[in-house]
């Protein structure tokens, strides 16, 4: 399996209407060579049907599909030249793990000696040399996942996609094969698109992400920028837990832009913040930059009087539930030690952040 | 889940259809046997009989003739049907498995009384073709193999399509999608990957077929000609006419070994029950 490097993938106003209903509404994404990039998105988002219409087994209402700059829209799934790993791993079941794999190389008219070295080396790489004569329903799930890869990736795809490839394995398995993948995508340099609903999945793996919401992409990055720069409150809300605080921006007695939240508190903004004054925005604070202090750490560092909820040991750090005084939902991440022992539900502290942490949202285009 | 059974409820439970199966297989299936080599004494007179008439040694092989092409025709007819049925879900084919069950529920003397109104010299077919001109007198379509052939095929399919449609409803089409990602093309994604998978069903629904097939009487004896005897008319003859209990049994037994050989070869050829199990 030493596959070139992979091929660019380009889609262009892809879209996919069921019955006059969008399910994918319009999609632009250039996928980079070699890049991992994965399709993020609850069920129902569009992101398996874009990802079918790339293999070729939906035909899309509009758009197109481009790989390595040659339109394969029209073209039947066979002639796409890519690897498909489905989330049933759709092992053929009447043959053995060796037939499975070399099924795209016969289908190829390769002579049997090329086959058999090439079935040989792929199940090395995947660790499943002794498994050659077993039958799919021999193996365990994390086996047939690994024939499954092998499988998409034998005949040197120009792509590689995968639809949930993990969805059926329990956590710790999901886990080591996400290191396994990874390793395998690092090694052979595939351009990967991948579906998931999986956010801790997608921030894990991906070089990039697209975030899917009602059949359009909402926002595209690296894990870092969705996960600390999203654009708007659904992205936000999707990846992670989230701290949302809306208001209006004012001006604090020193003449620096705050943020008046709707229950009258105010909050500190970065200094190098982009809104207008009179604007109605909405910042975001990750709850593990959300820090918990006495209530008597005075007004000001940036913050808000909380009342504690509930308390959520989760080993290295402690999940702080707590309201605000507008009643909505705070959390804090904070680190296990003597701070996090002294509180109890029922408390009232100060959840405080450093300004620079809260990142406003854009301002929702109208 | 499981509750303990007491052994006199186990015998009980287990009883029952052990009796029914005494009572409905055993005993009728023994009598047959005994009546072939009882009468006049106990002797195999009666198979030396059978075995030594080339009438019926002739008409057991045409009933293993007739029973093989009818076979091979059901799975021919039935295959894209029991596929159409089970690959989609529409009106059509709501439609068209009213069309496959009801006939099942209904008497094959009728269904057999039907064909021959179609395929009659004063039938629909020859009266149309002659009013188009398109023949003089009548084609041939009846009291001969033809006939025979179409009437049985027609009465068997539903065993055909309904075996397969089945087994091939149980098969994950995605493995299709999965061969065309790789390369195939949609013949191909069949061929090598949903026909085997099928081929349970293929198997499974012949042999059904082919033996509700030897015991056919009604359509050849309505429908066939001179040469197209089968075995159960054989069997009929004897005790109708010649009032041979004994030759009737021992045709009959010879049926009962010629089908179980069958069964043997065929298990022996296609690995039947290992087919059942998909380990091919």
């Amino acid at each position: 399996m030493t596959t070139a490097r992979g091929a660019p993938i380009v889609l262009g106003g892809l879209t996919k209407r069921f019955a006059g209903v969008a399910a994918v509404d319009g999609i632009d994404l250039a996928v980079e060579p070699g890049e991992f990039l994965t399709l993020l998105g609850a069920s129902g988002s569009g992101k398996t049907t874009t990802l079918m219409m790339i293999a070729g087994f939906v035909e899309p209402t509009a758009g197109s599909v481009r790989i390595a700059g040659t339109d394969v829209t029209p073209l039947p799934p066979g002639k796409r030249d890519l690897g498909v790993v489905f989330q049933s791993y759709a092992l053929f079941p009447h043959m053995t793990v060796a037939r499975n794999l070399a099924f795209p190389l016969a289908l190829r008219r390769m002579s049997r000696r090329e086959i058999e070295a090439r079935v040989t080396r792929a199940l090395e790489t995947v660790e499943l040399a002794d498994r050659r004569h077993a039958l799919p329903r021999e193996l365990s799930g994390g086996q047939q996942q690994r024939v499954a890869l092998a499988r998409a990736l034998i005949f040197e795809p120009r792509a590689l996609l995968m639809d949930e490839p993990l969805g059926a394995l329990d956590k710790r398995l999901r886990q080591s094969m996400q290191t396994e993948i990874k390793r395998i995508h690092e090694r052979l340099g595939a351009t990967i698109v991948y579906v998931t609903h999986d956010q801790e999945e997608a921030l894990a793996m991906s070089d990039r992400i697209a975030v899917m919401i009602g059949g359009r992409i909402a926002q595209h990055g690296t894990p870092d920028e969705l996960y600390y720069r999203p654009n708007a409150q659904p992205v936000a809300q999707f990846l992670g837990e989230s701290n949302l605080l809306t208001g209006r921006v004012d001006r604090n007695a020193h003449g620096d832009l705050c943020l008046r939240l709707d229950g009258g508190e105010q909050i500190s903004l970065a200094a190098d913040v982009a809104a207008r004054h009179g604007e109605r925005r909405t910042v975001m604070i990750r709850p593990e930059k959300c820090r918990i202090a006495g209530d008597d750490a005075g007004g000001a560092a940036p913050g808000l009087p909380v009342r504690i909820d509930g308390l959520r040991f989760i080993g290295h750090a402690v999940m702080v539930g707590a309201s605000r005084p507008d009643g909505l939902p705070m959390l804090a991440q904070i680190e296990a030690g003597p701070a996090s022992r002294g509180l109890r539900p029922g408390m009232i502290v100060r959840a405080t952040w450093d300004p620079r942490d809260a990142w406003m949202l854009p301002a929702a285009r109208s | 889940m499981t509750s303990r059974l007491t052994p006199l409820r186990a015998a009980f439970l287990l009883g029952l259809p052990i009796l029914a199966l005494v009572a409905l297989f055993v005993i009728p299936i023994g009598n047959l046997l005994l009546r072939s080599v009882l009468v006049p004494g106990l002797s195999l007179a009666k198979y030396e009989q059978v075995l030594a008439s080339d009438t019926n040694l002739y008409v057991m092989w045409l009933t293993v003739e007739i029973g093989a092409s009818v076979t091979a025709a059901t799975a021919i007819v039935g295959y894209p049907i029991a596929y159409y049925l089970a690959t989609r879900r529409n009106l059509l084919t709501r439609l068209l498995m009213l069309f496959v069950v009801v006939p099942y529920f209904t008497s094959s003397l009728v269904r057999t009384y039907a064909w021959m109104v179609l395929l009659g010299n004063e039938g629909i077919i020859n009266t149309g073709l002659r009013s188009l001109a398109l023949v003089e007198g009548s084609l041939p379509l009846m009291y001969n193999r033809f006939g025979v052939l179409v009437g049985m095929t027609y009465v068997l399919l539903p065993y055909m399509i309904l075996t397969l449609y089945a087994v091939l409803r149980g098969i994950d089409f995605r493995l299709a999608q999965a061969a065309e990602s790789l390369g195939a093309t949609a013949r191909q994604a069949f061929l090598y990957v949903v026909l085997p998978l099928s081929m349970p069903g293929v198997a499974g629904g012949a042999l059904l077929v082919f033996i509700v097939a030897l015991g056919f009487f009604i359509t050849p004896a309505l429908m066939g000609g001179d040469r197209d005897m089968m075995i159960a008319q054989v069997i009929d003859l004897q005790i109708e006419t010649n009032f041979d209990w004994a030759m009737a049994a021992a045709v009959s037994v010879v049926l009962l070994a010629v089908v179980l050989a069958l069964f043997v070869v065929y298990e022996r050829a296609l690995g039947f029950s290992r087919l059942l199990e998909s380990k091919a």
